[in-house]
């Protein structure tokens, strides 16, 4: 499922805000009608974006993954996050007595701003969290002019 | 091991100004037993490590943490992670060796191994 754009950005908001709902019902009826596995069992990444002068951060919540097993991509002003998070291994003769945590692929589309220098992004894991930052294009950061008080 | 459900008690006695206490978020949380051990995996990202406790009391097993603040936050875009604190207490068997309880944090994940002791480990009986 593609993820929609933020809503001040997209003209359409409200045409893909109803497409979002009905997709949304769509989901939960076949949820409890038995249609499909319990949509909880699958990995969504959960995901901050926070914006200042200076750029775009996004944090994505990716515990337990491997930074080998992260793929990262931008393609059409579009962030493509894919990724797995393999269930460890501890010796033979373990049983697994709890299971909260799901394991297995995770895919998330994520917009990226207009104003985004794509040429500047830069990623790195840490404490489980992915950091994504893409500096905004200089012409279009908020100048800054002291105005002397004569 | 059975989890231990704690109901927030509301301070009575508040006069004046008094900030509340952040809602706690129970991290998600995978256990293995082995013949020796249990292994706990919490899911506790970008936690602020001086924050980090994990301790005994009364035989129940706390866990708790913070999560690190965004700096230089002008306006959130997108906002879906639940900015709070962690918590999760579980009731320890009898046959846990509450003395040597190790933990560690990586990529996120609170891993966290309590030694069963040591007449209480099953027997493997081999069958010839």
């Amino acid at each position: 499922m593609v993820e929609r754009g933020f809503p001040q950005w997209g003209p359409d908001f409200l045409k893909e805000f109803n497409e979002f709902r009905q997709q949304l019902n769509e989901l939960l009826n076949s949820v409890f009608s038995g249609d499909v596995q319990l949509a909880s069992r699958a990995m969504h990444p959960v995901v901050d974006i926070v914006e200042n002068d200076q750029n775009y951060t996004y944090f994505v919540e990716i515990p337990g993954v491997d930074k080998a097993d992260i793929k990262l991509m931008v393609k059409d002003g579009t962030l493509y996050l894919s990724g797995e998070r393999k269930e460890p291994r501890f010796s033979e003769n373990c049983q697994k007595i709890r299971e909260e945590l799901p394991y297995g692929k995770f895919q998330r589309t994520l917009p990226l701003p207009q104003d985004a220098d794509l040429e500047t992004i830069k990623a790195r894991y840490e404490d489980g969290i992915l950091l994504i930052v893409i500096d905004k294009r200089a012409e279009t950061r908020p100048k800054k002019i002291d105005v002397k008080i004569q | 091991m059975v989890e231990q459900v704690r109901v927030n008690n509301a301070p009575a006695d508040v006069s004046g100004v008094e900030e509340v206490k952040k809602v706690a978020y129970r991290p998600a949380t995978d256990i293995y037993e082995m013949p020796d051990k249990f292994v706990l995996l919490l899911e506790m990202p970008n936690v602020k490590r001086d924050s980090l406790k994990v301790y005994v009391k009364d035989g129940q097993l706390h866990i708790e943490g913070e999560k690190k603040d965004y700096e230089n936050v002008q306006k959130f875009l997108l906002r879906e992670s639940k900015n709070a604190r962690y918590e999760r207490i579980f009731e320890l068997g009898e046959d846990i060796d509450t003395d040597s309880i190790s933990a560690r944090y990586r990529q996120g994940i609170l891993e966290i191994s309590l030694k069963k002791k040591a007449d209480e480990r099953v027997k493997e009986i081999r069958i010839q």
